[in-house]
Parts: structure tokens; sequence; C-alpha cells
């Protein structure tokens, strides 16, 4: 009996006239995720099969599909002729001892000769007599059994249906860059875009020898296991050590963050500009650390004028962002100890409640600003990451 | 490059690693194993043993482990007989000896960790009004990985003894061996840790000394080698890579490695802000400086770039914000933050230490920039 994985998708039935890009581009990205397995992808309407894969391989590909946005969920199905007397055996072996269940039939074949309804009716009775403990319960069953007889003289038996990651083919809105620093919260706010459909490559400061080799190390491990979920990224580090270094020597102590900050949001413009990056995201929480009260990001984003900034974790408490770092395995590396560049010369009070007019009086100490913009954007520094299964 | 972090580890003796490949290439029997190139071995290793005690001041016993680590591991989970006794453990222990005896105070152990002086040697007077009649394990480091300050063992031994006449006495030696003479049964040491990476030997490869008519329990069991005492196939290569760096590095004089020491901290020492962790019993082989300002890891990279490599505090903790020991010894946050670590070996004894340290004193400037 062979064995199929079953492969649904859910907003997009809501895509009219567009719902073959977004299924175009849910196809590419599946197909780049089944590459390192040796298997067929199948494309029917409305649901797309995996065949051909070995048994050793099929928790692996679970895995990897488990992290395609756009998909809504995955089922392991046996996949059989569709008689009667087959579909029945397997429902059968796939049916409950106990507890409550009922039956869902779909025919994509319409001349099939038992209508669904009639169909789930007979199979149901066939399991109730076989197993004399379980009960009907057709609003809130504790199991349901799939079967899905479909035009290609084949039927499909499932018993379990896995969620996917839901959201949005990664792609399908466009491209952007994502501030990633290291930290907890810049990873979470990657998925969250991504979970929308938004590919992107990740922008990440560095400030050697102020912050060591480990911690870009680290922030290479973090776009890697984000690629899992996000598709392929690119990885560009830009050094701000003369920025820092400047900033430290000629500007007020408790405006240091608020002022590097609005450099790296100047930088981030000038690289989605060069790269074509519709956007800016950021991990901002609001109220989360003195750089990210109202007036602070208030003052960090009047510097970007030509793209959105998007800021998804803006009402999450802190808890709910780690909770989804575990969930997408960004925790365990994140909170590795190695010093981000916002922890360089950090004053012993920054400003929470910085003024704009303050801060481009600052600014305007640094004389060489322009060409402190252009020194770090002309030796950013580009890594393509490879595949993460 | 200038290689200056050798009590981290060092770089394995040339003569070391001949002597290892033959075997690995040639010599590779199990020592187990009943025939007789394989018994010739056997023999070898009771030689490369022989050796080892002999630079502990010959007596007692020698087993060999994979590492210190595991020989202060193994001291601390088999070496506390009476379970109902207490044990004193110094402040200023490695963090392989540290984490062990926390980890006993977590089981419900009565574990009394001794203060240190600003010298970072053991407060003796802590350490005496600690020991008591129950006392049962009693483990002093014998050269600081961090400072390298000398504690007197064979005087902390004394006293634990006096104090409570079955206490075991252990001290891990790892800096101290082949460069600190000890005579471990004069001295009434009971248990000694040693490793060969600090002297030109290879990696993965240490020992526990045991003086003679104590047995304690192993801690790894299995196919009886090391007489029962630690199972596990015999690593030979690493054990005679062992015995040949001893015989190597006890070739070198001292002496040399003393003046390096004094070159490098007369050139220092007008480094303003900065104070040196040292006592007046000390290794020649570590100088530990705390420069308050700076960070020493920014400092460590920027001087790995001009092609000088230094440490900072114990390799095995550096990625730990705080320094224990420092600590201890009464250092604030600023000397904790600006502490290094030179260690000095015997593959800089052709090195410009003046150069070093005019490098260090620039960087040391540069880090330092006043608004």
């Amino acid at each position: 009996m062979e064995k199929v994985i079953v492969i649904r998708y859910g907003e997009l039935y809501l895509k009219g006239k567009n719902r073959d890009y977004f299924e175009r581009l849910l196809i590419k990205n599946i197909k780049y995720k089944l590459k390192p397995f040796d298997c067929e992808l199948e494309i029917n309407r409305s649901r797309y099969l995996v065949k051909n894969f070995s048994a050793q391989s099929e928790s692996k590909i679970l895995t990897a599909l488990s992290a395609v946005f756009g998909i809504h969920s995955l089922s392991v199905a046996c996949c059989i002729p569709n008689v009667y007397e087959s579909i029945l055996k397997c429902v059968l072996s796939e049916a409950p001892a106990t507890g409550s269940f009922r039956m869902n039939v779909n025919r994509g074949d319409k001349r099939y000769p038992i209508t669904s309804v009639a169909l789930a009716a007979k199979l149901g009775d066939a399991v109730l007599s076989a197993n004399p403990h379980l009960t009907v319960d057709l609003h809130e069953p504790q199991n349901i059994i799939w079967v899905d007889v479909r035009e290609n003289g084949m039927a499909y038996v499932y018993g379990k249906v896995l969620p996917g990651s839901g959201g949005m083919p990664v792609g399908s809105a466009g491209r952007g860059l994502l501030l990633l620093s290291g930290g907890i919260d810049s990873p979470v706010a990657g998925y969250m875009m991504a979970k929308r459909g938004l590919g992107f490559d990740a922008l990440h400061f560095h400030s050697y020898p102020y912050t060591s080799e480990r911690a870009k190390e680290k922030v290479i491990k973090l776009a890697s296991i984000m690629q899992r979920y996000c598709g392929k990224i690119r990885l560009y580090c830009v050094p701000v050590t003369k920025i820092q270094e400047a900033i430290h020597a000629k500007c007020t102590d408790s405006y240091m963050i608020t002022i590097l900050r609005r450099f790296m949001m100047r930088i981030a413009e000038r690289v989605a500009n060069k790269y074509e990056l519709g956007c800016l995201i950021n991990g901002e929480s609001l109220g989360q650390v003195a750089s990210q009260t109202l007036e602070s990001i208030t003052v960090t984003n009047d510097t970007v004028k030509s793209l959105p900034v998007f800021r998804p974790l803006i009402g999450m408490d802190k808890q709910e962002i780690i909770d989804i770092s575990q969930k997408i395995d960004t925790y365990e590396t994140s909170v590795l100890p190695y010093e981000d560049c916002c922890t360089v010369f950090l004053p012993e009070s920054p400003v929470t409640k910085p003024t704009l007019k303050r801060v481009e009086e600052e600014e305007l100490k640094i004389e060489d600003y322009e060409q402190l913009l252009d020194e770090a954007v002309d030796n950013l520094e580009m890594l393509k990451l490879g595949q993460v299964e | 490059m200038i290689y200056l972090d050798n009590a981290a580890t060092t770089r394995v003796f040339d003569s070391v690693v001949k002597e290892m490949e033959r075997y690995y290439s040639e010599e590779y029997f199990n020592p187990s194993a009943l025939y007789s190139p394989a018994f010739e071995v056997v023999k070898k290793i009771a030689a490369a043993r022989a050796y080892l005690c002999d630079k502990l001041g010959g007596g007692g016993k020698l087993y060999f482990t994979s590492c210190a680590t595991e020989s202060n591991a193994w001291v601390y989970n088999c070496g506390v007989k009476n379970k109902k006794g207490n044990i004193l453990v110094s402040m200023g222990e490695h963090a392989s000896g540290y984490e062990n005896a926390r980890a006993l105070a977590d089981k419900g152990f009565d574990v009394r960790f001794v203060k240190l002086c600003a010298d970072g040697t053991v407060d003796i007077s802590d350490y005496q009004s600690k020991l008591d009649e129950n006392t049962t394990l009693a483990s002093v480091i014998h050269c600081s990985n961090e400072t390298g300050a000398i504690n007197d063992i064979a005087l902390l031994s004394r006293i634990a003894k006096q104090i409570s006449p079955r206490c075991l006495f252990h001290s891990d030696g790892v800096q101290a061996f082949c460069k600190i003479d000890v005579n471990c049964e004069h001295a009434g040491i009971d248990l000694y840790s040693l490793s060969a990476h600090k002297i030109g030997g290879p990696k993965g490869i240490g020992a526990l000394w045991v003086r003679d008519g104590i047995r304690i329990a192993p801690f790894i069991i299995g196919g009886g080698q090391e007489e029962g005492e630690r199972s596990g196939t015999e690593n030979v290569a690493a054990i005679m890579g062992f015995c040949q760096a001893a015989k190597d590095f006890s070739a070198f004089d001292g002496g040399q490695i003393f003046a390096l020491r004094q070159r490098m901290k007369k050139a220092l020492e007008d480094i303003k802000d900065a104070v040196f962790n040292e006592a007046s019993e000390q290794s020649p082989y570590i100088l530990s400086l705390s420069i308050a300002g700076i960070k020493a890891e920014v400092l460590q990279r920027k001087l790995a770039d001009k092609g000088i490599l230094i440490g900072l505090g114990s390799a095995c903790s550096s990625r730990l914000k705080k320094n224990r020991v420092l600590s201890a010894m009464g250092r604030d946050m600023r000397q904790i933050e600006g502490n290094v670590r030179i260690g000095f070996g015997v593959c800089n004894l052709s090195d410009d230490m003046d150069s070093v340290a005019k490098t260090i004193k620039e960087c040391v400037e540069e880090l330092r920039w006043k608004k």
C-alpha cells in the first residue's frame, strides 16, 4: 500500500484572479523544500501530493513542509485503488478502537457510483460493526477518518491532520530588509513577516573588535535557521565600529543609542534601496527598552523617508516573543552570550524620551556624518547562506 | 604570531608529535591484548607512569584519565568517604573543581567555600575556621589558573590533617606540574590532578596521582583498565606524548620564563589604572593584569589582529561575564572587565617582550581615548 503526503493550502482559497500567482509561488517554495529528498510532487486542484518517497524520509519531509508558509495542513495517507473493498480495508485499519468518530468523504471523481454522503454512511456503518466500543459524533468527534476519492482511479485514506504553518507563500508579498541583531526579537519579527508572505534579506551591524567574530557567527546561524521558514536569505554585514567611536567621542552619552539607531536606520534604507527591497522590518516592541519608547521610535523612524518600517512585535509581550522564538528554534542561539553592537559603549542611563530637535543638534557634532554613512555602506559584506533542512 | 596564552594550552612539542605518531601507526596495539607486541606497549605505559610519578617526588600511584577535569570530577564524586562529613573548597578553584563542589552542595553535602586573600591565595585563617573534625575532603588549587598565585599546599594539608586526621587533601596541579617543584608524599597531598596540554603535551590526556594506601572508588567502570580504577582502553599515544612532554618541558630552564615575565611586567607597569594580580609566591608562567576602563576581550581581539594572542582569565570560563576568582580577590567590576592573562611558555623564549608590551600599551591607549 503506497503512502503519500497530502498538502492542503489555506488562505489562498480566498484569492480570486490572483490565485494562480500565489499557487505558483507556493509550489515553488514546496519544491525548494523537497529538493534534498528523493520524491515526486503531484499538483492537483486545491491539494498537492508528495509521492514515491522512502519510509525513512517521511518524517523529515513532514518537518520540512510544516515550515512552509501557505500550507494549511498535512496528512500521511494510504493511496489505494478507489474500489469499495480496498477503501473499507484501509478505513478499518485507520479506525480507533474507542471514543467517537465521523467519516469525511470527498469525491473528486463525481462519476464514482456512490455519493459522498452515502459512502460515508456505508463506511461508518462498517467501522461501527467492527468496533463496538466506538460511537458516532458528527459535530465534535474525537477522531475523523478522511476518504478522498480522486479522478485518477485512486483514493486516499487518512486519520490524522497535522497543522501547517498557515499564512501566505513567502515571496507573495514582496521582499524586505530585516534588521537582525542576534537577540531574541529580530528573528521572530522576520518570522512574523514571512508568515504574511514577505521574503527578506537580513542586515546585521557589527562592531569588530568591540564585538567578536563569534557574535557574527551567531547571526549567520540565526539567519540559517530562519531560512527553514523564510526561504533564501542574503545576509548583509555592515561594520559600525567607526560610527560608534565617533558617537562615543563627540555626543552626549545618554543619546548614544538613539544616534546609533538613527545611523542604522539610514544605513538600512540605503541598503534596501540598493538591493530593491521594499520595506524595513525590525523587532521593536513598544516600551521594551529605552530605545523602544514611543519617543525613541519617533526619533529613529524619522530618518527613513522612502520605505515603510514594519514592526510586527510592537504589541507583543516579551514572553510571547520568547514562545515564538522557541517554536522556530532560534531561541537557543539568540541567548548565546556574545555582545552585540548595541551593548558596546552602553551609557549608564540612556534617554527614554529623546526629542528630534536635540538629537539633530547632537548629530551636528559629528562633522563627517555623511562620510561615515557612505563608508559603512561601502564596506558591506554580503553572505549567501546555504539551505537548511 | 606571538602566542601568549600558554596557560590555556600550549603548542605540542615536535618531539611529542613524533613520539605519538609511533603509537598510532606502529605500536597501536590494545594493551589489554595478550600477544607480545601488546605487552611491549604495557611496559612502555608503565615506564611513562613511573616517570610522571617521579616528577611528583616518587611514590604513590598515577592513573591516566581523559583530562584534569575528569580527574577533579573523580575526586569530588568518589573521594568523599564520610557522606555526613563536610568538604572544604577554595573559591580559587578551576571551574572543573568548583562546579563539581557546587553540584555536591546541591545534592545536600555540607560544602564550605574558603575565601581568597587579595593576592589570590587561600585565606588561611578562613580555611582554618571552616575546618572541623568532620572534614572529609579539602581541595585547594596548587597554582591559580587565573593569576598564577601559588598556594602552600603542604601547609594547608598539614592544617587540615591536624584538625581532621582522616580528611583527604586534594590539589589541582594543572598549572603547577613541571613548573613548580612538588613532592606530593612529603607535602602530605593525597590526590593531585594533572594535565598534559599545559606543558607541550596533547589535549585529551590527564592523570590523577593517588598517595599509597589511599583508595578511592573508580568514577568510570568497565573493562578494568588502570587496575580497575579508571576503565576505558588506554589512550596509548597520548600517554606516551604526556611523558615525552614532561621530559622535554623539564629540560627547559624555568629561570628564562621568570626573566620573560619580569621584563613584561616592568614594561607594562606604567599603564595607568592597572593592577597586577599576583602573590609573593607566584608562578612565572602567568601574568594577570586588570586594566580598569577597557574591556579585556576587545583588547584581546585588537591584539589578535596584530598577531599577538593573549588570554582572558581562564579560557574555560572566559565566555562567562563574571569572574569568580577575581571577585573573590575583591577586584571590582571594572578591574574584572579589564582583566587579561598573559601565559608564558617555552615557545616565547625568543620573543621580544618589549615590543609586545609596547603594542599592548598602544592598544590600551586607543581603547581609552578620552572625549
